[in-house]
């Protein structure tokens, strides 16, 4: 094998990832050299988690391959990736909370003693050392769980340190850390850097990528757009990278104009990151809600459908103020969530068709609690035919359907309770074009019959050319109000991402 | 936990050194069990095959020994081996077949369970004389049984907070993916928890046999669920991960004392049922008050 | 990107899973059967039958409850107490006389819905897991029997019970009410709104929620229809033994979790049926009658039973793993 001593510590080329028919990353080629801070960049789906993900071993590309520190890397597994000194932090922190920090510190390379024992002396004073080169004081028996989220990120970073990696991949190390915290990562970071490690730092805050990384790779929709050094770019060039694309794809047009307010939210805080948020949605409306991962859009649409609590603030629905306790009140008030995660959230996969469409108007199709099977198929009928929903018959298990026809059989659920709002969240994830386009569509004609629509997507193209008005979150509040004919992609994703 | 054991010191009346002696000689039976019983559930998972599992282990014992002072290594080592078979044949299933635990277990009470009661439904084989004495033997005053749980209290002790594996159980019951993503061998870790719970109810099986001197098949009636208790009751969380044997131990000493108070009450043996099950309310309802909800969400 | 929008996953496998999941256990029924004529042809003669029918009912009535225990995703160990609840409380209650018959069924109908809700409140609302709480449940009543009998079982068995032996040929009271009582759950099941918010439940409580099904109340519901279910099972069992005894309901639970898997349902919720545990049912007391026709110790149908389970599982496990 050939140890050319290669300018870069880390090469990935033309790798490729799909899911199911989906294309996730298409030939992307990066090149990350030893000491320096590479950010990677790139609105929600561009592929930054997949490309993260492969590079760890947790995935494995369909093509393409890597090569760190001179050798040829195909084939991963993420013990090999971390024995190797390639060490990921990922967004969801791997700590298991029941344990202390020291032990999570070490978790899986206990240090051992001569008799194959845990060297707690070890253990703890590598444990205290590291903890004061980040500059934290945390007393080290305490149980990880019983820490905030911003020091369990912390104990992260010191986890990775520990592992003696030359490269620290960090997916959004900034997400919940503020002021002192920060600029206390980047002192370490820049640390690292000295001693020969290279940072991969993926961040959709820009003006931590100004300030802290020396090259920049923008990925978008699955490719490479560019690799550049920092200092060769300002903002706007940079957001133009991430999202500057032609409307390919074409969205049916508005044929409505927004009537009254019909939901309104004043001040709503939740426990699960929603802070003083308000917002109206008119009937036959459709508003887009953008923002960046974490920002709080699920935990927005959950609120507003009952299925999260509220700690302060009020919901009124017409004029009149509303209590949702759970869903049920909120269906009974013509409000409907699509969730996010058909999978998780929307279906019940094992079960047939009818049975997952019908399931929220039950009360419709039975008499006394009998079904009437006749009521419920003439439904499934109308449905299929409205949606164009692929399916043998009502009796087909909904796992053997594609994942946009699953989709349509989500969204005929919900119609059928005759909403006069409706919150997707995510309406066209995984879902392929010719599907896509129905369901917009759809939107469209519900717009028409006056329903309310408030839209959570990640795809910026979606949101503009679909809504009325778009409200950009950040970090659990609103922070925009924009009309859709008057931004842009670079606007919103401005919003999204500044301080 | 350790208001447990206060709580059950406080109970006792009748605190002569004989009664003493014997309530800790019957912990050591529940104890034994219990402590495996806690290595499994630490990892998230559950044994409920210990009682049939003693149940021919007592069985076996005894057949092999058959009053022979000679066949006591046999015997012993045999039975031991047959732990350490079942524990290894129960992890072998969970690990490659992916079937639950409680499922594989479950199974296995009842197929233990029907070997054993094939094999005789009467008492039957004979204990050594020797190995009988070693019942009620004492050393110091303490009896030789006491000693072996102590040892074994130790042992396991040292194994949860010392060892590289012990660390591992915890992890793999806080947090299975995170484990996994650590580099931590689950497979392994599987094997040997399930068989040293095996093992430890193997030689609770022995520990019986010096008891009733024969091969008796009834016993081992409830163990697993007393076992569960003790641990249980002991701070242990069935979700895994969380636990200590100094809890665990409360569990024990908290049932072994309550079963022997009311044996001297004159109560019947349902009773005691009766009141374990109330005390196991009681420690569920006050613990997943305490039980934090783990992870916070980070959504988009 | 996907090619179209009419995509229905080609799936070769799915053709012989499907069978296996659905059908597969009256495939089993049938080659047991043969099997039976083969080995112990004197299963089928009309005194052994109807007492077969008979035990089958009364496992059937139990696997009822347990099949929809199962299908929320649950299981239900306190069936056997609940049974030598219903016997004490009958005798009790009725003291020998007739006419208090019907007083008795009922105040063992609603001691029997208490331990059902009993199980459903600490399976919900203190996150128990469903093994522990109901033979915790199972303890709890054990022991309020002893406490309540202290050892000698009271009260006498009123003589109109055995009104449960009557038979025509082998068919009898208590295979009516099995019958009967599958026919009402089956279309409760499949027929009503109610059955279908359970097999959601099981399926994906978080998705059942998000559609305003109130998840809590429908387990609770079904954990006291299950005990409820074994009351009747108990007053059958009480009219046929004709006296109080403790151990009349050993095996209840393991043979209707059992007849359940078999059948089809399995122990994650959402997926299985009664129609597949009737099959089970009826699977499971063959073999146990075959098991004393072959003249194999009695104790030997553990082993056969722990080993059918864990195939069943392992099979239908293997079979579904197309998810």
């Amino acid at each position: 094998m050939n140890q050319t001593e290669s300018k870069y510590i880390l090469e990935m080329h033309h790798i490729s990832k799909s899911f199911g028919g989906v294309s996730a990353l298409q030939d992307v080629s990066f090149k990350c050299s030893p000491g320096t801070v590479h950010a990677l960049v790139g609105e929600n789906g561009a592929g930054k988690s997949t490309l993260i993900k492969i590079l760890s071993g947790a995935l494995k590309a369909d093509s393409g391959e890597i090569i760190f520190k001179g050798k040829n890397h195909s084939s991963f597994s993420t013990r090999e990736a971390l024995n190797q000194g390639i060490s990921v932090i990922y967004q969801e922190l791997a700590l298991v909370l029941q344990m202390t920090v020291a032990e999570n510190i070490f978790l899986g390379r206990e240090p051992r003693n001569a008799f194959g024992l845990v060297d707690q002396v070890r253990l703890r004073s590598v444990a205290q050392d590291l903890l004061e080169q980040l500059g934290i004081k945390i007393d080290l028996d305490i149980e990880v769980g019983d820490l905030s989220v911003a020091y369990q990120q912390m104990i992260e970073i010191a986890k990775a340190l520990s592992k003696n990696a030359d490269l620290i991949v960090m997916d959004e190390p900034s997400a919940i850390l503020a002021g002192s915290e920060l600029e206390q990562l980047f002192k370490i970071i820049q640390s690292l850097v000295k001693g020969g490690v290279s940072v991969i730092y993926i961040s959709h805050r820009l003006e931590e990528v100004f300030k802290i990384a020396d090259v920049v790779s923008v990925l978008k929709d699955g490719q490479l757009v560019d690799t550049k050094p920092i200092k060769e770019l300002d903002r706007s060039q940079l957001v133009r990278m991430m999202v500057g694309r032609s409307l390919e794809e074409v969205f049916p047009v508005s044929t409505h104009q927004p009537e009254d307010i019909i939901l309104e939210a004043k001040n709503i805080s939740t426990d699960t990151i929603l802070n003083q948020v308000s917002l109206y949605i008119r009937k036959g409306e459709i508003v887009g809600l953008a923002g960046m991962v974490g920002s709080g859009r699920t935990e927005l649409a959950r609120a507003l459908f009952g299925a999260d609590m509220l700690a302060s603030g009020s919901i009124s629905l017409k004029g009149k103020q509303i209590f949702l306790n759970n869903p049920s009140d909120a269906i009974k008030k013509k409000v409907s969530l699509v969730p996010e995660d058909r999978k998780q959230q929307g279906l019940f996969i094992e079960l047939p068709i009818r049975n997952n469409i019908s399931m929220s108007i039950l009360r419709n199709i039975s008499l006394w609690g009998f079904l009437n099977w006749k009521k419920e198929k003439e439904i499934v009928e109308l449905a299929r035919k409205k949606h164009s929903i692929a399916m043998v018959s009502g009796n087909q298990e909904i796992q053997y359907l594609s994942g946009g026809n699953q989709q349509k059989v989500v969204l005929a659920k919900w119609l059928q309770t005759r909403p006069e709002v409706i919150i997707m969240d995510e309406p066209t994830r995984g879902v392929d074009v010719g599907a896509k386009f129905e369901i917009y569509q759809l939107m469209r004609q519900l717009n028409k019959e006056g329903i309310a629509i408030l839209m959570i997507s990640s795809e910026l193209i979606e949101i503009l050319g679909m809504s009325d008005r778009i409200l950009v979150m950040k970090e659990g509040s609103i922070v925009a109000e924009l009309q859709s004919s008057e931004t842009s992609e670079e606007q919103i994703i401005e919003y999204a991402t500044t301080k | 936990m350790i208001l447990m054991l206060i709580g059950t010191f406080n109970s006792e009346r009748f605190l002569s050194l004989r009664n003493l002696t014997n309530v800790f000689r019957q912990a050591a039976y529940l104890g034994t069990a219990a402590l495996g019983e806690m290595l499994v559930i630490l990892t998230a998972g559950i044994d409920l095959s210990i009682g049939s599992l003693v149940k021919l282990c007592v069985l076996v014992s005894a057949i092999v020994m058959d009053g022979n002072p000679d066949n006591v290594w046999i015997a012993v080592l045999l039975t031991l081996g047959i732990g350490l078979l079942v524990g290894l044949i129960h992890a072998f299933l969970i690990n490659e077949l992916n079937l639950s635990p409680f499922v594989v277990t479950f199974a296995s009470l009842f197929i233990l369970k029907g070997i054993s009661l094939t094999i005789t439904t009467k008492p039957i084989g004979r204990a050594s004389r020797d190995f009988l004495m070693l019942y009620s033997q004492k050393f110091l005053g303490v009896p030789i049984i006491v000693y072996y749980f102590i040892f074994i209290t130790l042992l396991i002790m040292f194994l949860l907070r010392k060892t590289v594996f012990g660390k591992h159980i915890y992890a793999i019951g806080g947090n299975l993916s995170v484990a996994e993503l650590s580099g931590i061998q689950i497979k392994k870790v599987r094997y040997g928890v399930y068989s040293l719970c095996s093992v430890l109810a193997a030689s609770t099986g022995l520990l019986w046999l010096m008891r009733m001197g024969v091969g008796d098949p009834v016993i081992g009636k409830e163990l697993e669920l007393n076992a569960i208790i003790a641990v249980v009751i002991g701070g242990t969380s069935l979700f895994g991960g969380r636990g200590t044997v100094t809890g665990v131990i409360g569990g024990i000493l908290l049932l072994t004392f309550t079963d022997n108070l009311l044996v001297v009450l004159g109560a019947s043996q349902f009773i005691s049922g009766l009141v374990k099950g109330i005390i196991f309310v009681a420690a569920v309802a006050l613990y997943k008050q305490e039980d934090r909800s783990r992870g916070a969400h980070s959504g988009p | 990107m996907e090619s179209s929008s009419s995509g229905i996953r080609e799936n070769k496998g799915f053709r012989f899973q499907e069978f296996i999941t659905g059908y597969g256990v009256y495939l089993a029924l049938v080659i047991l059967l043969i099997v039976a004529a083969l080995i112990t042809p004197n299963l089928f003669e009309k005194e052994t039958l109807a007492v077969m029918f008979r035990q089958c009912a009364q496992l059937g009535i139990i696997a009822i409850g347990q099949t929809m225990v199962m299908l929320v995703a649950g299981l239900d160990l306190s069936v056997g107490g609940v049974i030598v609840m219903t016997s004490i409380v009958v005798a009790e209650v009725s003291n020998g006389k007739d006419e208090m018959i019907p007083i008795a069924i009922l105040t063992a109908l609603i001691f029997g819905m208490l331990v059902g809700l009993g199980n459903g409140l600490l399976i919900t609302k203190r996150k128990v897991p469903p093994l522990v709480a109901t033979l915790v449940m199972l303890f709890l009543v054990q022991g309020a029997h002893q406490a309540f009998t202290r050892g000698v079982p009271g009260g006498f068995v009123p003589e109109a019970m055995g009104i449960v032996n009557q038979s025509w040929g082998f068919i009898s009271i208590p295979l009516m009410v099995w019958i009967g009582l599958n026919i009402v759950f089956i279309v409760i099941l499949n027929g009503t709104s109610y059955g279908r918010r359970i097999y959601a439940t099981g399926s994906n409580p978080e998705a059942a929620r998000l559609t305003g099904i109130p998840v809590n109340l429908i387990k609770i519901s079904v954990y006291v229809l299950a005990s409820g279910l074994a009351v009747i099972s108990g007053v059958i069992l009480t009219g046929y033994v004709g006296y109080v005894d403790r151990f009349i309901a050993t095996g209840f639970d393991l043979d209707s979790i059992a007849a359940a898997v078999v059948g089809g349902t399995a122990f994650f919720g959402g997926k299985g049926g009664l129609v597949g545990t009737i099959a089970g049912v009826l699977i499971i007391q063959i073999l146990s009658t075959m098991v004393v026709l072959i003249g194999l110790e009695i104790e030997t149908q553990f082993i056969i039973k722990g080993i059918v389970i864990l195939a069943a599982v392992s099979l239908y496990g293997l079979a579904r793993k197309n998810h």
